[in-house]
C-alpha cells in the first residue's frame, strides 16, 4: 500500500500547552484520510504542521520521501502539498478567475523582467495557464462567477473557491480544513461529489471536519484526535463503533459532540 | 559628568513616558497608533503660553486650563478621524494617516496663527540650583521628575483602582462585548483619548519651561520619542511605557555623551527600528504565538 | 449632460495629460514648463509608492528617503566624479535600489502600520545623515551648480527641454510598471497584498516579492530624485523633509491604490494645487491634511474610485471576452 503521507511522532507545544503530543499516523495515496475529534483536539494544529503554517515541536512528516516538517508553506507547496482554510483565506478584491490564476503562478516560468521587457513571449503559456484556471473553476463549479469578485461570493461558493485554487496549484495531496462548515446540506453534497471525483481522479486528501456524515460518506480512513493525542484510528464503520471516541466527544467531556 | 548626564536623561525620560502612556492607552484599547499625539503635546505647550500671557501667570491655572482645552483637542481628533473609521472598520493603516494628517493639521493651525519663531515660555517659578555630591540638578528638573511620577501615579491609580479605570481596561480586552453589555463605548474611548492628552499637554508644558521656548514642530520630534518609548517598554502597556520613557531618555543622554548632541534625535530613531525589527514587544512584552 | 459627464468620467486622465502637455507648449511659459515637469516628477515618485504600498500592501511613509538618495548620489556621481550626467541619474536610481534592498529585507519582518513608521524613522535618519555627513553633503548648506543633463553634446537647459525628457522617463517607467502589474507578477503582488497567508500557501514566495517590490519602488523614486536635482540644480535636505513625504502620501491617496492612472491623477492634481496655492503658505499643508482625511473617510479609493478606472485588470487577457472555455461558447 503506496503512502502519500507518514507523520511520526508529531508534536506541538505552545510554551506549556500541549496542542499535539507524539502523533503518528499514515495517510494512504488517493484515498480521503478523516482527522476528526472533539475541539481542541489538535486537528487543525497537525494540519497546520504538515502545510508548513506552523513549525512542529517534535517530530517527521515525511512526503515523496522528505522529512518536511518545519519547512515553509511556500515550499511545502511546491513540493505537492495544498490546503484550505477553517476561515476562508481568498484574495476578496480578486476575481475568481485572478484568485485561480495566481496560483499558477509559477506555471509559466516568466520572471519580472520578462513580464517588462517581452511581456508578448510566453503569449502561449498565459494562454495554457488562463484556460486551465477556467476548466478548474468550471470542474469546481463555479464557472459562471469567473468575473466575480471574490467578496461578493455566496459563503458555499467562496468555500468551493478555496478549493478550486488550492487544486491549481497541482498538488498531490490536499488538505481541507472544514471545507463544509457553515454550510447548508445541498451546498455539502456539492461539495462531497466534487472530493469524490477527485478522489477517483487520484488525489490523496485529508479532511478535517466536524459534520459526521460527510467523514462517514466519504471517509476512507479515519484518524481520531482527542487533546493533541491519536484515540482510534480505521474505517469509519469501526470508528462509530469505537467506546473511546463515542466517550470522547460524548462522555468525558460532558458536552455535545459535534460543535 | 556621567551622573549629570543621566539626571538629564531621567528628566527628558520623564516627559517621554508621559507621552508614551498616551500612546499606551490609545493602542490598548483600539490596536492603533495616534500619530496626532506629538502635536496635541505642541498644542499643550502653546495653550500654556498664551494662558500665561492672556490669564495669569498662576502655574495651577496654566496647567489646568491648558490641560483642559487639549483633551478637547484630542477627543476632537478621535471623533474627526478615528471613530469614524472605526465604524466602517476600515483597516488600522487608514487611521494611521488621518490620525497623521490631524497631527499635521494641528500643526499648520498653530503654525499660522502664532508663527514659526522660537516663543520664550518661562517657568512662573523661580529655577534654583542644587549641588548634590557634585551633581548639579536645578529645581525645574526635580519639579518635572516630581510631576510626571505623580501624573503616572495618579493615571495607575485610576486605571487600576478605579470601575471607570477598570472598565476602559476591560473595554480594551474585548470592545465587542462590552459594548453589547450597554456599555457606552464611545465615552470610554473619547475619554481615552481625553486622558492622554491632557498627560501630553502637562508634558508640553514642562518642557517648554525645560528649554524656555515652545515653537510648533517641537511636536513631531517629541511625538515620535514618545512612540518609541511607548515600543520600547511593550505597546500597549502603561507600566512599558513609563519604563521605556526612563530607558530612551537615558540612552540618549548618554548617546550624546558617545557621539556628541547632534545625534541625538538619530539615537532614537535607532533604537526604534531596533526594537521594532528585533524585539518588537518591547522590553517587558511577551512573545505572542500566532 | 449625462453623455458628457460619462465621457468626462472615461477621458479625465487622458484629457488632464492632455492639458498638462498642451498648456505649457501653446503658451510657450517657462513657469508652465517648469510646473509641468514637476508634475512629471511627482508622477514617478507617486508611482513608486503606488507600487510598494497599493499593489503589493506594504505601506511605506517614507519613500522620500528613496528620492534623496538618488538625488544625492547622482549629484555627487555627476560633480565629484565627472560623471555623465544622464548616466549618473541611472546609477542614483540604481543606488536608491540598493538601499531599497537593505530596506526591503528588514521590512519583512514588519507589517502594517509598524512598517510605515519604521520607513518613517528610515526616511528622518537619511535626512539627518544628510544633515551631519557634511563632507559628503555639504549639510545644510546644501549643494548649488549642479550640472544639467546632456546628451551627445547638447545640453538640456531650457524648459521645454526638460519637460521632454521628464516626459520620455515618465513614459518609459509607465510602460514599464504597468506591464510588470498586468502580468503575473502583478497578479502575486495583488495576492501578497489580499492575504499572504493565502499567497504562501499557493507557493508564492513572499519574501522575494515584497523585496523586489521595494526595489523597484526605490529605483523610480531614486530616479524622480535624481532629475529632480539636475532640473533645480540645487539640492538640500530641507528638499527631503517628512513634509515632502506627507505630500506625496496625499497623491497617493487621492489617486487611489493600484491605479497607474490614479497616480499620475493624483500627483498632477495637487502638484498643480501646491503651485496654486503657494500663496497660502502655512494653510497648504492643511489644506492637504484636510484633503486627506475627507478622501479617506469618504472615497477611499480616491480619483480612481470616483472615475471607476480601478478595475483590477492583472492576469487578465487584452479581451474580456477571451475568458470562456470554448466548450462552454453557446452557454451565457
Amino acid at each position: 500500500m503506496a503512502h502519500s503521507l507518514m507523520v511520526k511522532n508529531l508534536s506541538k507545544h505552545f510554551g506549556g500547552l500541549k496542542a499535539v503530543s507524539g502523533i503518528s499516523f499514515d495517510i494512504e495515496k488517493c484515498k480521503i484520510s478523516g482527522l476528526i475529534g472533539p475541539n481542541g483536539s489538535g486537528k487543525t494544529t497537525t494540519l497546520n504542521m504538515i502545510s508548513g503554517f506552523l513549525t512542529p515541536t517534535t517530530g517527521e512528516i515525511h512526503f515523496k520521501d522528505e522529512n518536511i516538517a518545519g519547512k515553509r508553506m511556500a515550499e511545502i507547496n511546491r513540493m505537492g502539498i495544498a490546503r484550505t482554510f477553517q476561515q476562508i483565506r481568498l484574495f476578496p478584491e480578486l476575481t475568481c478567475f485572478q484568485n485561480v490564476l495566481a496560483a499558477r503562478h509559477s506555471q509559466k516560468g516568466e520572471t519580472w523582467w520578462h513580464s517588462i521587457l517581452t511581456p508578448k513571449k510566453n503569449e502561449t503559456e498565459a494562454k495554457k495557464s488562463r484556460k486551465k484556471a477556467l476548466e478548474i473553476l468550471d470542474f469546481v463549479g463555479i464557472y459562471e462567477y469567473r468575473n466575480t469578485q471574490a467578496r461578493n461570493l455566496s459563503y458555499g461558493n467562496q468555500r468551493k473557491l478555496e478549493i478550486a485554487r488550492a487544486l491549481a496549484t497541482e498538488p498531490k495531496l490536499l488538505l481541507l480544513d472544514e471545507p463544509v462548515a457553515g454550510m447548508n446540506p445541498t451546498e455539502a453534497e456539492a461539495v462531497v461529489v466534487l472530493l469524490r471525483k477527485l478522489r477517483d481522479d487520484g488525489l490523496t486528501a485529508i479532511l478535517v471536519e466536524h459534520t459526521m456524515n460527510v467523514v462517514m460518506n466519504i471517509c476512507d480512513d479515519i484518524v481520531v484526535l482527542d487533546m493533541g493525542q491519536i484515540i482510534a484510528k480505521g474505517k469509519p464503520m469501526e470508528i462509530l463503533a469505537n467506546q473511546k471516541v463515542i466517550d470522547a466527544y460524548l462522555g468525558k467531556r460532558g458536552g455535545k459532540g459535534d460543535a | 559628568m556621567l551622573i549629570q548626564q543621566i539626571v538629564n536623561g531621567i528628566t527628558l525620560g520623564s516627559i517621554y513616558a508621559l507621552m508614551a502612556i498616551g500612546y499606551a492607552m490609545v493602542f490598548s484599547l483600539l490596536e492603533l497608533i495616534n500619530f496626532s499625539h506629538g502635536q496635541i503635546f505642541m498644542l499643550g505647550a502653546f495653550l500654556g503660553l498664551y494662558t500665561m500671557r492672556l490669564i495669569s501667570g498662576n502655574f495651577i491655572v496654566i496647567l489646568g486650563v491648558a490641560v483642559v482645552l487639549t483633551a478637547l483637542a484630542g477627543i476632537c481628533v478621535e471623533r474627526i478621524a478615528v471613530s469614524p473609521l472605526r465604524k466602517k472598520g476600515a483597516p488600522k493603516v487608514s487611521s494611521l494617516i488621518t490620525t497623521l494628517s490631524m497631527g499635521i493639521i494641528i500643526e499648520n493651525l498653530v503654525l499660522v496663527i502664532c508663527g514659526s519663531r522660537f516663543q520664550g515660555f518661562k517657568p512662573p517659578f523661580e529655577v534654583k540650583y542644587f549641588d548634590i555630591y557634585g551633581i548639579r540638578i536645578s529645581s525645574l528638573e526635580i519639579v518635572i521628575i516630581a510631576l510626571a511620577l505623580s501624573l503616572m501615579v495618579v493615571i495607575s491609580l485610576f486605571m487600576y483602582k478605579t470601575k471607570y479605570g477598570m472598565a476602559i481596561r476591560g473595554c480594551s480586552q474585548d470592545i465587542e462585548t462590552t459594548s453589547l453589555m450597554g456599555v457606552n463605548v464611545n465615552i470610554f474611548i473619547a475619554a481615552t483619548f481625553g486622558v492622554g492628552s491632557m498627560l501630553a499637554a502637562a508634558a508640553g508644558i514642562l518642557i517648554g519651561y525645560y528649554y524656555n521656548f515652545v515653537e510648533p514642530s517641537m511636536g513631531a520630534i517629541v511625538g515620535m520619542k514618545g512612540f518609541t518609548a511607548s515600543v520600547l517598554g511593550g505597546r500597549g502597556m502603561i507600566s512599558g511605557g513609563v519604563l521605556g520613557g526612563f530607558v530612551l531618555g537615558i540612552l540618549e543622554s548618554l548617546g550624546t555623551m558617545v557621539f556628541t548632541a547632534q545625534y541625538r534625535d538619530t539615537i532614537a530613531f535607532t533604537v526604534l527600528i531596533l526594537i521594532l525589527l528585533f524585539k518588537p514587544d518591547g522590553l517587558l512584552g511577551k512573545r505572542r504565538d500566532k | 449632460m449625462d453623455k458628457t459627464k460619462k465621457f468626462i468620467k472615461k477621458y479625465f486622465l487622458q484629457m488632464l495629460g492632455l492639458i498638462i502637455i498642451l498648456v505649457p507648449v501653446i503658451s510657450g511659459n517657462s513657469y508652465y514648463y517648469q510646473v509641468a515637469t514637476m508634475c512629471g516628477i511627482y508622477c514617478l515618485f507617486t508611482i513608486s509608492v503606488n507600487l510598494v504600498t497599493g499593489f503589493t500592501g506594504q505601506l511605506t511613509l517614507g519613500q522620500v528617503a528613496f528620492y534623496a538618495i538618488g538625488a544625492y548620489a547622482s549629484t555627487i556621481l555627476a560633480m565629484n566624479l565627472s560623471v555623465p550626467v544622464l548616466l549618473a541619474m541611472v546609477l542614483g536610481g540604481l543606488i536608491a535600489a540598493v538601499f531599497g534592498l537593505l530596506i526591503g529585507f528588514p521590512a519583512l519582518r514588519l507589517s502594517g502600520v509598524y512598517l510605515g513608521i519604521a520607513t518613517l524613522g528610515f526616511a528622518e535618519i537619511v535626512r539627518q545623515a544628510s544633515l551631519i555627513w557634511i563632507d559628503l553633503t555639504r549639510g545644510p548648506l546644501g549643494i548649488p551648480g549642479i550640472p544639467r543633463p546632456g546628451i551627445f553634446g547638447y545640453v538640456i537647459d531650457s524648459g521645454f527641454d526638460y519637460f521632454v525628457l521628464i516626459l520620455v522617463i515618465l513614459t518609459l517607467v509607465y510602460i514599464a510598471v504597468d506591464r510588470l502589474t498586468k502580468s503575473k507578477v502583478g497578479l502575486v503582488f495583488l495576492s501578497i497584498r489580499e492575504d499572504e497567508t493565502a499567497a504562501e500557501s499557493i507557493g508564492i514566495n513572499i519574501a522575494f516579492y515584497k523585496v523586489l517590490a521595494f526595489v523597484i519602488s526605490a529605483f523610480i523614486a531614486g530616479i524622480a530624485g535624481a532629475f529632480m536635482a539636475h532640473f533645480i540644480t540645487y539640492i538640500s535636505p530641507s528638499n527631503f523633509t517628512s513634509a515632502e513625504s506627507f505630500l506625496v502620501l496625499s497623491m497617493y491617496v487621492l489617486g487611489g491604490p493600484a491605479s497607474l492612472p490614479g497616480s499620475i491623477g493624483g500627483a498632477v492634481v495637487l502638484t498643480v494645487a501646491s503651485e496654486a496655492l503657494r500663496f497660502l503658505q502655512g494653510y497648504r499643508q492643511i489644506f492637504y491634511g484636510v484633503l486627506l482625511i475627507t478622501i479617506i473617510l469618504f472615497k477611499p479609493d480616491g480619483i480612481s474610485g470616483i472615475l471607476k478606472i480601478n478595475k483590477i485588470t492583472a492576469g487578465l487577457p487584452k479581451k474580456l471576452e477571451e475568458l470562456n472555455l470554448s466548450s462552454k461558447e453557446g452557454e451565457n
